[in-house]
């Protein structure tokens, strides 16, 4: 694998990727990006979500630790804060480039609408990021009285932003195949599922550095490769009566949007990305190897590949069938939408910030918690002899 | 109080497109923003078809999605029933554009996404907005519903009239005569 400076260099060249991206965007407004009037969400909305619900599944699977006092997901404490606060970051920060007036973002408080899902998303994810730079300052200097209440506040506070993430498209009644509560309780299952998929990244690369990563003999990652392997599982089945129930009785809105995804213009993004390479390659994976650490983090990576895609399929579908507001409009074709070089080129920013922040705070703070010292000495010293087997 | 609205008579539309143009020459609007449209749909089999044409714009409905939708309230209803929008508290967001059912907002080059305003600036004035004025064939009647004397009123009380979609619970204050 790379090394830290390896790392460090193509995560820069990917932020300074997303930044030509984000320059084009800032000069050029909405005239280099693939939004129309038709489809007036695209891949920047898309990739907020990937990022706003990835952090929040982070938090919630490293509340098993800090919340429900599982022991093993103690381990994940403070660097599962950290990773959390940077996708937070960089979802807010692709979120801004896709607000066509982001300064005005203080009549957000100044003349509220609290009947907006979009003003709750902003006061949920807002006091989402403020509990989780008090819950990591705590967590620096191990106060853990302090610590508790707010991990407490937090798992609330992040059920309620990653479902009403969901009732932003729920609420539409324009868009009949987002309609409901359904993308509510979605929003939370896949977030569970990146959250596991990305700790289970970052904790492969922790346990390379010779870190706590196994408690009780297991490695955490087999934990996170069961939690993922359920949540892809559960996935595959929302997924299927969502479009079962979808194509059933042929309701306008919401059969052609399930079409769409089948056997239209998303068709290719929704088998081969979303539910090939999403979802049951890593599942086989998964299953196949007996979430061997290593396998967990390649079925983690693919994983995280699928849910990208997923989360651009998701937001497509709403919007790609034209309205239908005359009884017996025939309507023809599909909202078109391409994405543009710079809104990729931010998407591809914002992952590699993900990584060179991550990678500042690995350097800047001490993030290792050690659940069980006695065990966590064994496995370093199992860990030397294995280096010094292959030095040998 | 004023309750304004618009009467829609269809059947009457040529298909000049003339009411689309008058509009974008009233606001300045690029060739290809607009804030009225015709939505052409073919009806019967053949031989037997006609060119059914819907004018379509803002509904200024008294239940818009828009509204409740919009984070900092940049979009408003007045009490007359003008569905507005303050363009210095959009944030750019895009959510009304999403949430209207009858994709009517277009995207301007400030990043705000405008519409029909009914033209607030003229009827003030008791003026017609161009769309009504331009149209040779009186397919567009607008007014007050309140005041009985005025047309639409009168239009309103001897014909039968519906509104699209409405099982969307939107309310719409633009009325079409029923054919």
């Amino acid at each position: 694998m790379f090394t830290r400076k390896q790392w460090l260099t193509i995560s820069l060249i990917l932020v300074c990727i997303g930044a030509v991206g984000a320059i084009n965007i800032l000069l050029n407004g909405e005239h280099v990006m693939g939004n129309t009037n038709q489809v007036p969400w695209g891949i920047l909305i898309a990739g907020y979500v990937f990022f706003a619900a990835s952090s929040t599944g982070v938090g919630l699977i490293s509340s098993l630790g800090h919340v429900f006092g599982i022991k093993r997901f103690e381990l994940l404490g403070k660097r599962a804060l950290l990773i959390s606060i940077i996708l937070l970051l960089c979802g807010f920060g692709v979120l801004a480039l896709e607000l066509a007036n982001p300064l005005n973002m203080i009549y957000i408080l100044l003349s509220p609408n609290i009947k907006s899902p979009i003003w709750w998303m902003g006061a949920l994810y807002g006091l989402y990021l403020l509990l989780l730079f008090a819950e990591f300052y705590y967590s620096l200097k191990e106060d853990h009285k302090k610590v508790k209440p707010i991990a407490n506040i937090a798992l609330i506070t992040k059920l309620a932003a990653v479902s009403n993430l969901g009732v932003i498209f729920g609420m539409l009644h324009s868009r009949p195949f987002w309609q409901g509560p359904y993308y509510s309780l979605y929003m939370i299952l896949t977030a569970i599922l990146s959250g596991a998929a990305i700790l289970s990244i970052a904790f492969y690369f922790v346990g390379q550095k010779g870190r706590q990563v196994v408690y009780q003999g297991e490695n955490i990652l087999i934990n996170l490769g069961k939690i993922l392997a359920g949540a892809l599982f559960i996935t595959a089945i929302f997924t299927f009566w969502k479009i079962l129930t979808s194509l059933y009785g042929g309701i306008p809105g919401k059969s052609e949007a399930a079409i769409a995804l089948l056997v239209g213009p998303l068709g290719l993004k929704f088998w081969v990305m979303e539910i090939i390479l999403g979802i049951f390659l890593p599942l086989f994976i998964l299953i196949k190897y007996s979430f061997q650490p290593q396998k967990v983090m390649f079925a983690s990576i693919l994983t995280m590949l699928g849910v990208l895609f997923m989360r651009l399929d998701f937001v497509l579908s709403g919007q790609i069938i034209p309205l239908e507001l005359i009884e017996g409009l025939q309507i023809t074709g599909y909202n078109p939408y391409v994405p543009g070089w710079s809104e990729w080129a931010l998407i591809v920013g914002a992952i590699g910030a993900t990584i060179f922040l991550y990678m500042l705070g690995e350097k800047k703070f001490n993030l290792d918690v050690i659940v069980d010292n006695h065990e966590h000495q064994e496995n370093l010293a199992s860990t030397k002899t294995t280096l010094v087997k292959v030095e040998a | 109080m004023a309750r304004f609205a618009m009467l829609i008579d269809a059947s009457r539309c040529t298909g000049c497109n003339a009411c689309r143009i008058a509009c974008q020459m009233q606001w300045q609007l690029p060739p290809a923003r607009y804030y009225n449209r015709l939505e052409h749909n073919e009806k019967g089999t053949y031989p037997n078809t006609k060119w059914e044409i819907t004018p379509i714009q803002c509904m200024h409905c008294d239940n818009p999605p828009c509204r409740d939708v919009c984070p900092t309230g940049a979009t408003y209803k007045r009490t007359d029933g003008l569905v507005l929008i303050d363009g210095k508290k959009c944030i750019g967001c895009k959510y009304c554009m999403v949430a209207c059912p009858y994709g009517v907002r277009q995207i301007n080059d400030d990043g705000i996404p405008e519409k029909c305003r009914f033209c607030a600036e003229y009827i003030i004035e008791g003026k017609m907005p161009p769309c009504v004025s331009t149209c040779m064939n009186e397919v567009r009647i607008f007014g007050d519903l309140d005041d009985p004397e005025s047309k639409i009123s009168k239009l309103m009380a001897r014909k039968a009239v519906y509104q699209l979609l409405p099982e969307k619970g939107t309310r719409p204050r633009i009325f079409y005569v029923r054919k």
